[in-house]
């Protein structure tokens, strides 16, 4: 979720609360007032009901539609006000309405009257209700202003932010540009920017020294395993080692043959992600592509495999011509390694794509065999897709990869 | 034939140097730059291995001098770097060949022979063994004068194999020698066999003798009997 949406809700929630518990003890504020009016009133016409039965008034021509004064046995309870809400039928109007009744029993003299007094609520119920409406849009405007500056204000007050986050993404580590953040007058975002700026600066070192130590490494290494690799050419030579001592030495041999080929890859790798094959021409893909193939038709030929090429389609794109050449027989080497006995290649050009499709095994390679040193099979070195997804992500050339009808397929976009 | 050997890591230097004196090649060698310098100016030297990093400075910079003094000797460049930019500038300025450590040293061997054949025997190019002559102008290979016809891989196993005549080669050795990169596209090596078995066929058809001797486990040996 969005900070400003997110924002914008917590204040939407907060004011509807504030609102609802304003708005409530309002209304019973005014029930309150409204409630000991009425009860005033019927106070007040109870006093002058009984002010007129104390002047001979007959009771019968007290009696109307509003008073009810009848004359009681019931003793108890005398001087006793007794209020209630109550609903009576009225004729003109066909329906019930609310009332507040006021029961009260009075000694006159000798005789206990009853009397009870009625006033309508239908006024003081409109009153509330046309308090409360006005009341309720004032709230809903209040809400729509805050929630609306709210968003306007942040929008303004982020901006730095989302700044931030866009020069971020596309800052790509290793490159030489540096990074530049945008300067703001918000103390935070400043204190945010140096921040980074000091921890990029300081990842940049680490990974330009890392990257050195690698390549260093990797170059170094190489003399030290020649000499291994020549001392164990020397003793493959001699006539004395016995059988087992052979066999050792040959492991010794295969096993630096090996350390050199990873440590060849590793190279690669390092010197594509460092950009070192960065001048780029016009190449005819097709072109690069019929030369691969029959540069491999004789491997293809003795590991029992057959290939089947559409090669009509011509693409062209811009690219270093070393690298694509990489790409190309790094592919065709995929589709060979990872096939099955007597399985088949097929390479075909469309518009903007070439796809290598080989037979291998049913299981389907997950995404992150992509990754280095992720071997299915016991030869290879595991640095050959990664290999092919980093030229393709280094050129943007879209790769993508499915499997069908026991094929996998290896596309590639231009 | 007269070879100077140009490489600062001492045990590597000492390594070749054995190698190229048991093949009976007289040879020299120096650790750095200056001194290679020094030994060409003052000597003829048929070859040259020639290491690119060297203590004083470049070994691309031996080549330069080589070029400024004239002096038209094979060069092959030893490189601890698998750049490609080291073999362009090597092969730019007059080196003949070009091999990225860790080499194998019948590869070195076969390809130092190549290049002093190519400067030496202009045009004429034979290479006579027991009853085997091949000429390597023209690809053609006779056994007691009589042309055998051999597919392009046997013809370059059938010269890698005379060129370290005595010596042990491994199956390694003859797959990187054939498919270079691409060794590791095989599961097994275990086709060189059939590569073997038609090479030997086709001398032994033509009335030669069998030379090829195999080392059970490790290889094979290419020897006189």
């Amino acid at each position: 979720m969005k900070l400003l949406v997110k924002t914008s809700l917590y204040y939407a929630i907060a004011s509807l609360l504030f609102f609802a518990i304003a708005g409530f003890i309002i209304l019973f504020n005014f029930n309150t007032v409204i409630d000991n009016d009425i009860n005033e009133f019927l106070i007040n016409r109870e006093e002058i009901a009984t002010t007129q039965i104390v002047n001979d008034i007959p009771i019968e021509a007290l009696n109307n539609y509003e008073q009810i004064i009848t004359i009681t046995k019931n003793r108890n309870e005398t001087d006793n006000l007794k209020f209630k809400d109550t609903i009576v039928y009225d004729i003109i109007d066909d329906e019930f309405h609310t009332y507040r009744k006021l029961n009260v029993i009075r000694k006159i003299g000798t005789a206990y009257y009853d009397i009870t007094l009625f006033k309508s609520l239908i006024e003081s119920n409109l009153l509330i209700k046309e308090i409360l409406k006005p009341m309720m849009f004032v709230f809903l405007g209040l809400l729509a202003f805050l929630i609306l500056g709210h968003l306007f204000i942040s929008r303004g007050l982020w901006n730095p932010f989302k700044e931030t986050l866009i020069t971020l993404k596309n800052y790509e580590l290793g490159s030489t540009r540096s990074i530049a953040f945008s300067k703001t007058n918000t103390k935070e975002f400043n204190q945010l920017n140096s921040m980074l700026n000091t921890m990029i600066k300081k990842i940049h070192y680490d990974y330009l020294n890392l990257k050195e130590f690698t390549e260093n490494a990797a170059h170094e290494i190489q003399t030290p395993l020649s000499i291994i690799r020549n001392k164990c050419e020397i003793l493959l030579q001699s006539e004395k080692l016995d059988d087992v001592e052979l066999k050792h030495t040959k492991s010794i041999y295969y096993n630096c043959l090996r350390l050199s080929k990873i440590n060849h890859g590793l190279t690669l790798l390092a010197r594509i992600e460092s950009g070192a094959f960065e001048n780029s021409e016009k190449i005819n893909i097709t072109k690069v592509l019929k030369s691969q193939i029959k540069h491999y038709s004789e491997v293809v030929e003795l590991n029992g495999l057959s290939i089947k090429t559409d090669l009509k389609q011509q693409i062209h794109f811009h690219i270093n011509p070393d690298l694509i050449e990489i790409l190309i027989s790094n592919l065709i080497r995929n589709a060979v390694k990872h096939n099955i006995s007597n399985g088949k290649i097929h390479i075909n050009t469309t518009k903007n794509r070439i796809r290598f499709s080989n037979n291998g095994d049913a299981s389907q390679i997950e995404i992150n065999q992509f990754k280095r040193f992720n071997k299915s099979n016991k030869n290879s070195l595991g640095l050959g897709l990664s290999i092919i997804s980093k030229i393709c992500l280094v050129n943007t050339i879209q790769l993508k990869y499915n499997y069908e009808n026991g094929f996998h397929n290896f596309d590639l976009n231009f | 034939m007269k070879l100077l050997i140009v490489e600062d890591e001492q045990e590597l230097q000492e390594d070749i140097l054995a190698f190229f004196k048991a093949e009976k090649v007289v040879c020299e060698a120096v650790s750095t730059a200056s001194m290679a310098k020094e030994k060409v100016y003052m000597h003829n030297y048929d070859a040259i291995i020639l290491d690119i990093g060297l203590p004083d400075s470049s070994g691309l910079e031996v080549l330069e001098y080589l070029k400024e003094i004239n002096k038209d000797i094979g060069v092959i460049i030893l490189s601890a770097r698998g750049a490609i930019d080291d073999k362009i500038s090597g092969l730019n300025l007059g080196a003949d060949d070009y091999l990225s450590k860790p080499f194998d040293f019948n590869e070195l061997n076969a390809r130092i022979k190549s290049i002093v054949r190519r400067k030496h025997f202009h045009g004429n190019n034979t290479i006579n063994f027991e009853d085997i002559e091949i000429n390597t102008d023209s690809h053609e290979v006779y056994v007691n004068n009589q042309i055998i016809i051999l597919t392009q891989k046997e013809y370059q196993l059938l010269l890698f194999l005379i060129s370290n005549e005595n010596r042990v080669i491994t199956k390694e050795s003859i797959v990187e020698h054939l498919w270079g990169d691409d060794t590791d596209m095989f599961d097994s090596f275990d086709f060189i066999y059939s590569h073997i078995k038609n090479l030997r066929k086709k001398i032994i058809t033509a009335g030669g003798k069998d030379y090829l001797n195999t080392i059970y486990g490790v290889g094979y040996k290419f020897q006189r009997n």
